[in-house]
C-alpha cells in the first residue's frame, strides 16, 4: 500500500471521529437547552402560583396587622376607660356612704325635712304617707310647718302622715294615701337615678385636665 | 490495488461503526436529557413554591410581629395614661365627692 492510499485511509478515520465528535457535542448541547429550557419552564408557571401566594400572604399580612391594631387600641382604651370608670364608682360609693353616716350626724335632720318636701312637692300635696326607717321615725320632725311649706309650694291643702311601714334605706319614701304613686327619695334612690348625670360631673372634675 | 480498495474499504465500515456508535450516544444523551428535563422540571417547579411558601410565612410572622411590638407600644402608653389619670384625679377624688353631695343635698 502506497503513502496516498494510507493518507486517505487516515483522513477517513480522522472525518468519522471528528463527525462523531461533532453528533455527540450537539447532543449534549441540545440535551444542556431541554433541561435548561424545561428549568426555565418550570420557574415561570410556579412563579405565577408563587406570585398569587406572596400577594396572600401581604393581604393576610395586612389583616393581621389591622386586627391586632384594632384589638390593642380597644383593649388600650378599655385600660383608660376601666380606671376612669373604676375612680367614678369610688367617688359615688363614698359619697353613698357619706350620706348614710350623714344620719348620725346634726345636719341629717334639716337634709330629711327637705327630702320630704320635695318628695311631697312633686305628689302634688294632698294626704300623703311618709314611710322612715326605724331610726329616723324617732326625729322630732315638726309635720305642721313641713305641710304648711308643702302647701305653699304646691298650692294644694297637705296633710302628712307617718307610715307604720319601715325601709331600710336612709332618706325618705313619701306616698299617696291610696298607695297609687309615690317618690323614693332615699339618698339610694336619689344616686341611682341621677347616676348618669353624676357620672359625667365625676368626669369632669377628675379627668377634666387629662388626655 | 485489490488490497488497497479492501483496505480503504475496511476503514469506511470502521468510519460508519465510530458515526454510528456516536448517533447512538447522542440518541441515548438527548433520551436520558428528556427523562432528566422531567425531573428537573418537577424539582424546580416545587422548589420555587417552596420558597414562596417559605417567604409567605416568613411575611406573615414579620406582620405579626410588628404588630405585636406596635401592640406593646400602645398599651406601655395607656398603662402610662392610667397612671396619670391615677395621680391627677387622687387629688381631686375629695372635691368630686363634695360636689356629688352637694348636687344631692342642695
Amino acid at each position: 500500500m502506497g503513502s496516498s492510499e494510507n493518507r486517505i485511509i487516515d483522513r477517513i478515520l480522522k472525518d468519522a471521529r471528528e463527525e462523531a465528535e461533532t453528533i455527540v457535542k450537539d447532543a449534549q448541547k441540545s440535551a444542556e437547552m431541554i433541561i435548561e429550557k424545561q428549568r426555565l419552564s418550570a420557574r415561570h408557571s410556579a412563579e405565577k402560583e408563587a406570585y398569587s401566594m406572596l400577594k396572600r400572604a401581604e393581604n393576610e399580612s395586612e389583616i393581621i396587622r389591622g386586627k391586632v391594631s384594632t384589638d390593642i387600641k380597644r383593649r388600650a382604651g378599655w385600660i383608660v376607660l376601666s380606671e376612669k370608670d373604676r375612680l367614678i364608682t369610688s367617688v359615688l360609693t363614698e359619697a353613698k356612704n357619706r350620706l348614710v353616716n350623714m344620719q348620725n350626724s346634726e345636719e341629717y335632720f334639716p337634709v330629711l325635712e327637705k327630702l320630704i318636701v320635695d318628695a311631697s312637692a312633686v305628689l302634688d300635696g294632698g294626704i300623703l304617707e311618709v314611710v322612715l326607717n326605724e331610726k329616723d321615725s324617732t326625729l322630732p320632725l315638726k309635720i305642721d310647718k313641713l305641710e304648711k311649706e308643702i302647701s305653699d309650694r304646691t298650692g294644694f291643702q297637705t296633710q302628712l302622715k307617718f307610715s307604720e311601714q319601715k325601709t331600710e334605706a336612709v332618706g325618705v319614701i313619701v306616698k299617696t294615701i291610696d298607695d297609687r304613686i309615690f317618690v323614693d327619695n332615699t339618698f339610694e334612690a336619689i344616686l341611682s337615678r341621677r347616676e348618669r348625670k353624676l357620672r359625667l360631673k365625676i368626669a369632669q372634675i377628675l379627668f377634666n385636665t387629662v388626655d | 490495488m485489490l488490497e488497497s480498495f479492501k483496505a480503504v474499504l475496511e476503514k469506511e465500515r470502521e468510519a460508519e461503526k465510530i458515526i454510528k456508535e456516536a448517533k447512538e450516544q447522542a440518541e441515548k444523551i438527548r433520551k436520558n436529557a428528556q427523562e432528566k428535563a422531567e425531573a428537573v422540571y418537577r424539582e424546580t417547579y416545587q422548589n420555587t413554591i417552596a420558597e414562596a411558601k417559605r417567604k409567605s410565612i416568613e411575611i406573615k410572622e414579620q406582620a405579626k410581629k410588628i404588630a405585636e411590638s406596635e401592640a406593646q407600644i400602645f398599651i406601655k402608653r395607656a398603662e402610662k395614661l392610667k397612671k396619670k389619670i391615677l395621680v391627677s384625679a387622687d387629688q381631686k377624688l375629695s372635691e368630686a365627692v363634695d360636689s356629688i353631695l352637694n348636687e344631692i343635698l342642695s
